[in-house]
């Protein structure tokens, strides 16, 4: 559980707490429990891509801070981005899992583990989609590998960050880090967040229908203070013609200023989600 | 039945409807009650069974990677659009998505979160009552307030609207009166939404809750919001949100309806007086042509226009097209410290205020002048609403570029994550802003891009005009202030209207939002419209539209329960019904549908008891 969790208050009610935190066990297809083949990787781009989407959200054998909060490597990641690329080796595809719910929460069964048969229009395209994605994996995984001397996944963890971190491949930084984020915080039915791992970590409930949530967990004020000691990722520059605003103080002494971190946020947010 | 004036020799008279949007659905129902064979075609899939039910099964979900990968919607490598700033622009400045809106069963009301505010009286009178502004075409609806007010009240209880009449502030009252209560009463209200709401009572402002078309109580035989905080941009997992199913429930049951999804209207066939059918492709890829009596145009503003652009219909005064509007979206943001908000938890939004829709708010007048207008407005503003949680992930994603270019992953993103200043920590509001009507924004055809029939794609053209720049840079800083005044620790608005001159730094190059309208403009005048009082092409009487495209203003509010109660009162025209309808019957609420009951039931009281 998460510190900021188990700091939270609450008013109002105890019930949207205690359900938050008795998230249900992972209740994840039997064959996820198992050790998966993959189906497009072989053995050697499966670990590149399971060693860098670990570099971008590390788990706990990845970054001592990260005790105790799982992340791309302990979510099955890799396998997320295996069915993606393979989605038509399924039938129906795996690209649109069903609907309108899984048996998480109320539901009798797992209506979300049965994809949607695909339109013929769609198929054409998303054959198009994954044909491209598959030839920038191959691409991206090779250039990571070259870049590493030969063997990415076997490079130190600081040689492995600053290629990551590199301009030239930051095009497959990117693709790679939303596809983690997919398969780190999209419903299990795709592959990644085993174990709820992903939700669980960041005390998100998920796929909440049917139950949903009590009134009172709509209304409820759910205290809690952004601990300060801890250091956020927001710039120590400070504005004298913005508003004041309350600031964190960072675990190195500096001040962070929360309002340049909305500032630059703003622009994303009012993108939207189809961004 | 009533002899219709569309059929030939007393047989049963056909109509074609293209669209089951919230404009399609409502004219297929009273044209079906009505006693005609309607066909409602659907170029998109059908995400649902059993439409006769209140309740059908639903491959929609809480599964936001679903969404993200377009289910449900146009794919825009498929059916792009093209757009572009002005129309001597040879080349597009956008290809692919423009303003595409969902596109299967229900249209947009799949995905919507279901805000269902009425036009005021301005909007019909805009041009009797504030006057014409100078680059616009301002004009006055062939009608006003008083004559839908009736078909709002229809569209209310037939959808099921959930609000407080008694709530609403003085303004609302005055410009878009009522005569009776919404048939339930307002849901439950966001955490959110009541802190920015605070937020603008401090400032001033009357908030009030947001009537939706949302279940607050089990009504037409569909359960109340189970607040999953899946709802905008997601379908409805339980349909206790309303939407255009309800009426094409209705059509269906009559007997007189067919749905044909994957079904695409290429071509509506004519011979400059009168239509005589649809030519359609279907799932299969062959093409057919319909016999059609009437033919009902309901794909969308942008589609419609198109539609009737592909099929040389006649244009009576050259504005067919024209005079394309969009709301515009400005955002305002709040980040809070001391406390998880948690606007995932609800229906979107909750709360809304309409101070800024009135042209005499405080000092409007006085910075319109400055800008060289009479006056200017804004719109209403939604308040409280945050991202889902991938969305959150990969602004983090961006951000951390900007912030740390030398490592932008790793532990500062989980760290990130884990406050979720960005989700769960934010509350954000919307202002949905007048856009007047230009006839240089329009829709076209793309002389080079088409689409997966083979057929022209849509070519928008479209800027704002300075009233909509100057509303927005004097409403920016008063929604920023309503964040500030809720208690936000960090606070900021956006500027979201984009031009050549001054892109927004959202860096979208198109209109913001999905409410689409004009391009087939009602009026009284053949001169001045492309269709009639109500909504029929001036030079064939036998087409008709029944989306948004007919409207002569876009209005400072939500535009689906205007759409609705338009469709419905001119459907009842073409067909030759008089007066007010007669409510459909609500169903009583049984459990079908397939919704585990007993579940949802114990599930809530088990949390509620912790």
């Amino acid at each position: 559980m998460h510190p900021a969790l188990s700091r939270r208050a609450f008013v109002g009610s105890v019930g949207f707490l205690l359900l938050l935190q008795r998230l249900p066990r992972a209740l994840v297809e039997a064959a996820f429990a198992q050790p998966q083949p993959f189906r497009f990787f072989d053995a050697r781009q499966a670990a590149v891509v399971t060693e860098a989407t670990a570099r971008l959200i590390p788990g706990p054998r990845d970054d001592p801070e990260e005790a105790g909060h799982p992340g791309a490597r302990e979510a099955g990641v890799v396998h997320y981005i295996d069915l993606l690329l393979t989605a038509f080796e399924d039938d129906p595809p795996r690209i649109y899992a069903g609907g309108p719910w899984s048996d998480r929460h109320g539901g009798a069964e797992n209506l979300l583990a049965r994809f949607v048969p695909l339109a013929p229009w769609e198929e054409r395209a998303w054959r198009r989609r994954i044909a491209a994605l598959r030839r920038r994996y191959r691409a991206g995984i090779a250039a990571l590998d070259r870049a590493a001397d030969g063997d990415f996944a076997a490079a130190p963890p600081e040689r492995q960050d600053a290629i990551l971190a590199s301009r030239r491949h930051a095009g497959f930084r990117r693709l790679l880090f939303e596809h983690a984020i997919e398969g780190m915080y999209a419903i299990p039915e795709y592959g990644g967040n085993r174990e709820l791992a992903g939700w669980r970590e960041i005390g998100y409930a998920g796929d909440v229908a049917p139950r949903g949530w009590p009134d009172e967990a709509m209304t409820a004020a759910v205290e809690d203070v952004a601990p300060p000691g801890v250091e956020l990722p927001f710039p120590a520059q400070v504005s004298d013609e913005r508003k004041p605003v309350r600031r964190l103080q960072s675990a190195g002494g500096e001040i962070a200023d929360l309002q340049a971190f909305l500032d630059a946020a703003l622009p994303l947010l009012a993108r939207g989600p189809r961004a | 039945m009533q002899p219709c004036p569309c059929s030939p020799g007393g047989r049963v008279p056909r109509a074609i409807v293209v669209g089951s949007g919230p404009g399609g659905a409502t004219a297929a129902m009273a044209l079906a009650r009505a006693g005609f064979d309607v066909t409602v075609l659907e170029k998109g899939r059908n995400l649902f069974a059993s439409l006769e039910r209140p309740v059908p099964d639903t491959l929609y979900g809480n599964d936001e990677l679903k969404m993200r990968r377009g289910f449900g919607q146009a794919l825009p490598e498929l059916e792009p659009r093209t757009f572009r700033y002005r129309e001597d622009q040879e080349e597009p400045v956008a290809v692919g998505d423009v303003n595409t809106i969902p596109g299967a069963v229900g249209g947009g009301t799949t995905l919507w979160d279901a805000k269902v505010p009425r036009f005021w009286d301005l909007d019909f009178s805009k041009r009797s009552l504030l006057g014409p502004v100078e680059g616009a075409d301002v004009a006055d609806w062939p009608f006003a307030y008083g004559e839908l007010a009736p078909f709002y009240d229809a569209v209310e209880a037939l959808v099921g609207v959930a609000g407080d009449a008694e709530a609403l502030p003085e303004l609302t009252r005055r410009h878009a009166p009522r005569s009776r209560p919404f048939p339930m009463p307002a849901g439950v209200q966001m955490r959110s939404s009541l802190l920015l709401a605070d937020g603008a009572r401090r400032v001033g402002l009357h908030p009030y809750p947001f009537m939706e078309a949302v279940n607050s109580v089990p009504y037409d035989g569909r359960p109340p919001c189970i607040h999953c905080g899946h709802c905008s941009t997601f379908g409805c997992p339980i349909h206790d949100r309303g939407s255009a199913l309800v009426p094409l429930r209705h059509a269906l049951r009559t007997g007189r309806a067919e749905l044909r999804a994957e079904t695409a209207a290429l071509r509506v066939l004519h011979d400059g007086r009168r239509a005589r059918g649809v030519l359609v492709e279907g799932r299969d890829g062959k093409r057919r042509t319909l016999p059609a009596d009437l033919v009902v145009l309901a794909a969308g503003a942008v589609d419609t226009a198109r539609l009737a652009l592909l099929s040389e219909l006649p244009d009576s005064s050259g504005l067919l097209g024209r005079c394309l509007m969009f709301h515009w979206m400005s955002h305002g943001y709040g980040i809070f410290l001391s406390e998880r908000v948690h606007a995932n938890i609800g229906r979107n939004v909750t709360q809304a205020i309409d101070d800024f829709c009135d042209p005499d708010f405080e000092g409007a007048r006085a910075a319109a002048r400055k800008a060289g207008l009479s006056y200017f407005r804004g719109g209403v503003v939604e308040l409280g609403g945050t991202p889902q949680v991938i969305q959150e992930a990969l602004q983090y994603r961006d951000l951390l570029e900007l912030f740390h270019p030398e490592k932008p992953f790793g532990v500062r993103f989980k760290r990130l994550m884990r406050l979720s200043a960005l989700r769960d920590r934010l509350a954000g509001l919307q202002m949905i802003a007048e856009d007047l009507a230009q006839p240089t924004n329009r829709v076209d055809l793309d002389p080079r891009v088409r689409d997966r029939f083979g057929l022209p794609a849509v070519r928008v053209t479209y800027s704002p005009h300075r009233h909509e720049l100057a509303a927005q840079d004097f409403y920016l800083p008063r929604l920023a202030e309503i964040v500030r005044e809720a208690g936000a620790d960090a606070h900021g608005a956006i500027q979201s209207v984009s031009t050549e001159e001054r892109p927004s730094p959202t860096g979208q190059v198109t209109p913001t939002g999905s409410h689409l309208m004009g391009g087939m403009r009602c009026g009284d005048d053949p001169a001045t419209s492309v269709t009639d009082a109500h909504g029929r092409l001036w030079a064939i009487e036998n087409v008709g539209v029944a989306d948004a495209g007919v409207f002569p203003t876009s209005g400072a509010h939500n535009p689906t329960l205007t759409i609705m109660a338009v469709a419905w009162r001119n459907a009842r025209a073409w067909a030759g019904v008089e007066g007010v309808p007669a409510l459909p019957p609500v169903e009583r609420t049984d459990g079908g549908g397939g919704v585990p009951w007993e579940a949802v039931a114990a599930g809530a009281a088990a949390a509620a008891a912790g």
